[in-house]
């Protein structure tokens, strides 16, 4: 494929319709108030608000999504600093510093550089999706079936890996996810599985519900069982804008954290929250005042928050190119597209090259309006904090609830939604992460297809996965990759008895 | 429940399902000389296994751990476990009143007493609590009746 700048313009006249403006601004300002809100987080905030998306025409409805994933990123680090707690798991790192620099009364000064890191971070990982994506679809275009079996299985274990708590239990929840998709129609024998006598699920279980359940009606169940929608704090900001001898530190910083955070994002399924950890540890190894890490410094927020928000546009790489999300949050996000209609893929970049672009165009603009809104509305954003949740639970429930039945408009979705929502408590009070369990619903047709399709041409025959020589490799990595740890751990505990 | 009883729950409840699965999938009918693949229950029974094995995993690895440790109980207190049961019950009966009564009636029901069931000196924050209630359901009808027009089964009411 030839990439020539027509590829990116192919989308511009969507931008002559002013409603494009409108989505993108309201899906920032909403992102930031829901990511500021602690509980809420960013992958809640997308579940919850993409069965309203659907109506629209694919490009406003992503205009709309794109700009709620890159606000509510953002939106995440606003809590962090102003009361320790992340609203969103990318803005763990944040709190770092932050949260240190808002006890020293420099709350808004932190704000400030969060806001201008976020920018910056995001604006880069812009530039490298754009460049990276269609050279990455070009060179997917040659997988076969064999190739993407390989892939999602490397998704699917480094999110096992990467995910709180053990390895075997972020697998379960993988493959837990890949049943959920068994149920329906088989698509190659048109035999009917699972489907307990009930024609709305022949069509198999919608992702969104099940989304909505796990991320968001668990979450507000957990919340309510745990006590926590009682906290009130308040905060106050002073001046938002650093000193300019402190910005000028910030340019290595910010170049180097926003490219670990593309290319973090850019891994399959390691998302905002691994790159702003990794980020956040390159500066305690090059930063100049790398003693000073952790007391409140700028350059602890500027690494982190750079680096979650690169690590947007990294994650919509695989997404967009291999139909593998970068992390639950992009794992939503293709359960959106995949409702228009859209099948991610390197396809999608030969059919639908202008509403590629137009997701370029959009996450640009989305980047620009975080800057303005983040500096402008800072002090409205972090009185959100003390807004009581009292108010908050019951109407995201029904966000949750109409949501559900708006796929469809039927009834049947809530009572999916009501059992997602029960299993995913259940599943963690039993600490087992969810992220895993989305990734397998999300991934489980195109894997069933490709996998049996493979075995299908082969005759039955496995070693077709490893005869083919980059599936060969992908399937190398997950065994590197998922049995490493353990091998390093005994091969470190010879050592140690050798030594003794 | 300690950890490693939690543990052994979730693995033993995910033995059982793989062992339903695999049993389900069997009775899907097979048809005879074609490649296994192309049959309905081989990917599912595939499935089933990989999910009996890793739970048969997290059982060895959890019985070789040496220290156990205290989680957290399922709920905080007396207190929030009568908040949760409410609010499940609540949960539950929404969609039933949204069928016979409509979209806006019901989720004013099912908001007010969920903030009224939430709330501290629920006396006190009467008017509060109402007004609120109000203006939220207000505007969820206006975005999702009004702008999004989402076809709800119209009610006695609106």
């Amino acid at each position: 494929m030839e990439i020539s700048l027509d590829l990116y313009l192919a989308g511009i006249h969507f931008f002559a319709d002013p409603t494009m403006y409108l989505a993108s601004l309201l899906g920032v300002l909403v992102g930031i108030v829901f990511g500021a809100l602690p509980g809420l987080s960013a992958t809640l905030t997308i579940a919850v608000f993409i069965p309203f998306t659907f109506g629209l025409p694919a490009v406003i409805s992503f205009a709309f999504l794109l700009g709620l994933y890159t606000g509510s990123v953002y939106g995440g680090s606003i809590s962090a600093i102003l009361i320790n707690i992340p609203g969103t798991p990318s803005a763990i790192a944040t709190s770092f510093d932050g949260y240190p620099m808002c006890q020293q009364g420099r709350a808004g000064e932190a704000i400030g550089i969060s806001t201008i890191s976020s920018s910056a971070g995001g604006i880069l990982s812009v530039f490298i999706l754009v460049f990276a994506a269609p050279l990455i679809a070009s060179i997917a275009l040659k997988f076969s079936a064999e190739e993407y079996v390989g892939i999602t299985l490397i998704g699917l274990s480094v999110i096992a890996i990467i995910s709180p708590g053990s390895t075997v239990k972020g697998l379960m929840g993988g493959v837990l996810g890949l049943v959920i998709g068994v149920v329906g129609v088989d698509s190659m024998t048109s035999y009917p599985r699972f489907f307990f006598g009930r024609v709305e699920l022949l069509d198999g279980i919608d992702a969104v519900p099940v989304m909505i359940g796990m991320y968001g009606l668990s979450e507000m169940l957990e919340q309510i069982s745990d006590s926590k929608h009682m906290t009130i704090v308040k905060q106050k900001l002073t001046k938002l804008i650093p000193p300019l001898e402190d910005l000028k530190r910030l340019p290595g910083i910010l170049i180097r954290s926003s490219f670990i955070g593309v290319l973090i994002g850019a891994l399959p399924a390691a998302g905002g929250s691994i790159a702003s950890l990794v980020a956040y540890g390159q500066e305690k190894k090059f930063c100049k005042r790398k003693e000073l890490l952790g007391t409140g410094i700028i350059e602890g927020i500027a690494a982190p928050e750079a680096s979650n928000n690169a690590s947007t546009g990294g994650a919509l790489i695989p997404m967009l190119t291999l139909g593998i999300p970068g992390d639950a949050m992009t794992a939503v996000l293709m359960g959106g597209l995949i409702i228009q209609g859209l099948r991610p893929g390197p396809l999608l970049f030969q059919q639908q090259m202008p509403f590629v672009s137009s997701i370029f165009i959009s996450l640009f603009l989305s980047v620009i309006f975080m800057l303005f809104l983040g500096l402008l509305g800072a002090r409205f954003f972090a009185k959100l904090i003390s807004f009581p949740k009292v108010f908050l639970i019951p109407a995201i429930l029904v966000f949750c609830m109409v949501g559900s039945y708006a796929i469809s408009n039927s009834l049947f979705d809530i009572w999916i939604l009501f059992i997602s929502g029960a299993v995913g408590f259940i599943l963690k009070k039993l600490n087992f992460p969810i992220a895993p369990i989305i990734l397998g619903l999300v991934l489980g047709p195109m894997f069933e297809s490709n996998f049996r399709r493979s075995l299908v041409l082969s005759n039955g025959d496995w070693s077709t996965f490893v005869t083919r020589p980059i599936s060969a490799f992908f399937l190398l990595v997950v065994i590197v990759a998922l049995a490493g740890p353990s091998i390093l751990k005994f091969a470190k505990k010879l050592l140690n008895k050798k030594a003794a | 429940m300690s950890k490693k009883k939690k543990d052994y729950f979730a693995a033993a409840i995910f033995l059982c399902f793989s062992i339903a699965l695999y049993y389900g999938a069997s009775t899907f009918v097979v048809k005879k000389d074609t490649s296994i693949a192309l049959n309905p229950s081989f990917y599912p029974q595939m499935l089933a296994i990989i999910l009996g094995v890793l739970s048969i995993i997290l059982i060895i690895t959890t019985s070789l751990k040496k220290t156990d440790s205290k989680d957290e109980p399922m709920f905080k207190d007396r207190k929030s476990t009568i908040l949760f049961i409410i609010t499940v019950a609540l949960l539950l009966l929404y969609p039933i009143l949204l069928s016979n009564i409509g979209f806006a009636v019901a989720t004013f029901i099912f908001i007010t007493s969920l903030t009224f069931t939430l709330s501290d000196n629920r006396k006190q924050k009467l008017f509060i609590n109402l007004g609120v209630s109000l203006g939220t359901t207000t505007l969820i009808y206006l975005v999702f009746r009004v702008v999004l027009k989402i076809p709800f089964p119209s009610g006695i009411l609106f």
